[in-house]
């Protein structure tokens, strides 16, 4: 079901991306509103669908942080009671008495029967939760609290699908490639050219926006974790394609040149994006080191220290899922349906989705730019009689 | 950081207005590129 989701909208959005209309007519209007009403689903329910997790999860995240800040649980009202304590049972069936909570809970004008989050902060000397204050009354939906994650768990609606277009766009741009090598039209390089360019904006944009993260889980902006290194190792790929085509003049040649280039690095790209990260040790889920690995469950942090070229940063926060005993995939790939709850299961497909279809929205429209471009171009170099770099035929075939 | 590092909902605002405006960046280029072409005409 899970793998249907995600998978479903993956490939609906890249062939929603291709038709109709292709990568050099205007989209029909449906389709832009399609996308628009998609990417703003995608930020309301990313960012709009309150966190509530359950007493654990609370009790586990404070640990990792040793401070009494507020965090968000969702618990159902048992009862209130006149010394300002109320007790809260939890999705889990915990039922716990929080001081102050009654009265938070009737300021906010919710009573009995109802299900609230709270803001609960955790004491760790009298081991009680204390309310601070009131989040939500009887929300239609909420997403799990994971500790050391918290928040920045919806990170992965915005994060992730960046990185997967990285590797989408190398692989359309090769598509084009293999077309521009066979049928050498001017189009076909265009499109190849296109794709990479903006392969690399969210090669950009999935790094810096995974060095942020990384920053709040990892302790260091850079930990040269193998999905860093590798993601590094991509953007000198793609670096090194676009120092490439301004190197050649002429126009034939660099289509050809720059094609087989992209088909040459296609291999090392998939094996930087998706084989590496997964064979050695890394701070990401879904890294080699983790089947192996329990958690601590005290600290949430892996009970065998982690390998030796890491420096003093904190140990992997990120990988505070429940402690895997099979081979942890990391939470998308997982074949455990509980790895990623269903919710943010359809949060996480429409995010793929959505950024699909941004991401073949711009294309297309590059695509258009550039052809206009190249039409001007060649309109003006036959109207002035300049040809723009040497003629193509007698460098390419001499004989 | 610390303010960060409690109230993690800002690290995710701060990580999806980084995309919003790396793509507006983006746009605002392939944007000038054809105000570019509209003016040679």
């Amino acid at each position: 079901m899970k793998g249907l989701l995600i998978g479903g909208a993956t490939v609906l959005g890249i062939v929603l991306g291709f038709w109709p209309a292709g990568l050099m007519k205007p989209k029909p209007a449906w389709w832009r509103w399609l996308a628009i009403a998609t990417l703003a689903a995608t930020v309301l329910l990313g960012l709009g669908v309150p966190t509530g997790g359950d007493f654990r999860s609370a009790i586990r995240t404070t640990m990792g942080r040793g401070d009494s800040a507020p965090l968000p649980v969702y618990a159902s009202v048992v009862e209130l009671r006149a010394d300002g304590s109320a007790v809260l049972r939890d999705m889990t069936d915990t039922t716990i008495t929080v001081s102050d909570a009654a009265r938070i809970i009737a300021d906010a004008g919710a009573g009995k029967g109802d299900r609230v989050i709270l803001g609960l902060s955790f004491n760790r000397g009298k081991a009680a939760f204390i309310a601070r204050r009131h989040l939500f009354t009887n929300p239609l939906f909420t997403l799990p609290l994971i500790p050391g994650l918290e928040e920045r768990a919806r990170n992965i609606y915005f994060h992730v699908p960046c990185a997967w277009l990285v590797q989408v766009a190398w692989f359309i741009a090769c598509c084009y490639a293999l077309l521009s090598i066979r049928k050498r039209r001017v189009e076909d390089d265009v499109r190849a050219s296109a794709a990479a360019a903006l392969g690399a904006v969210f090669c950009v944009l999935a790094t810096l926006t995974g060095a942020i993260w990384a920053k709040f889980n990892w302790g260091e902006f850079w930990n040269w974790d193998p999905r860093q290194t590798a993601i590094f190792v991509v953007m000198v790929i793609y670096g090194a394609y676009f120092a490439l085509r301004s190197a050649i003049q002429n126009d034939e040649q660099r289509a050809r040149v720059s094609a087989v280039y992209l088909l040459l690095m296609l291999i090392p790209v998939v094996f930087f994006l998706f084989i590496y990260p997964r064979m050695v040790d890394g701070l990401h889920p879904g890294a080699g080191s983790l089947e192996s690995q329990p958690l601590d469950s005290a600290t949430m942090r892996p009970a065998a220290p982690p390998t030796a070229g890491q420096k003093d940063s904190p140990a992997p926060e990120k990988t505070a899922v429940p402690a895997p005993e099979k081979k942890d995939a990391g939470p998308i790939l997982s074949s455990d349906p509980d790895a990623l709850n269903p919710i943010k299961q359809v949060i996480f497909s429409l995010s793929f989705f959505s950024f699909s279809l941004l991401f073949f929205w711009i294309l297309n429209v590059r695509v258009r730019i550039s052809l206009l471009e190249r039409r001007r171009e060649m309109s003006r170099a036959a109207t002035t009689g300049i040809v723009p770099g040497p003629i193509a035929e007698d460098i390419v075939r001499p004989s | 950081m610390e303010f960060l590092a409690d109230n993690s909902m800002y690290v995710t605002l701060i990580i999806a207005s980084l995309i919003l405006a790396g793509l507006l960046l983006y746009l605002a280029r392939i944007d000038a590129r054809l105000r570019r072409l509209e003016r040679e005409r």
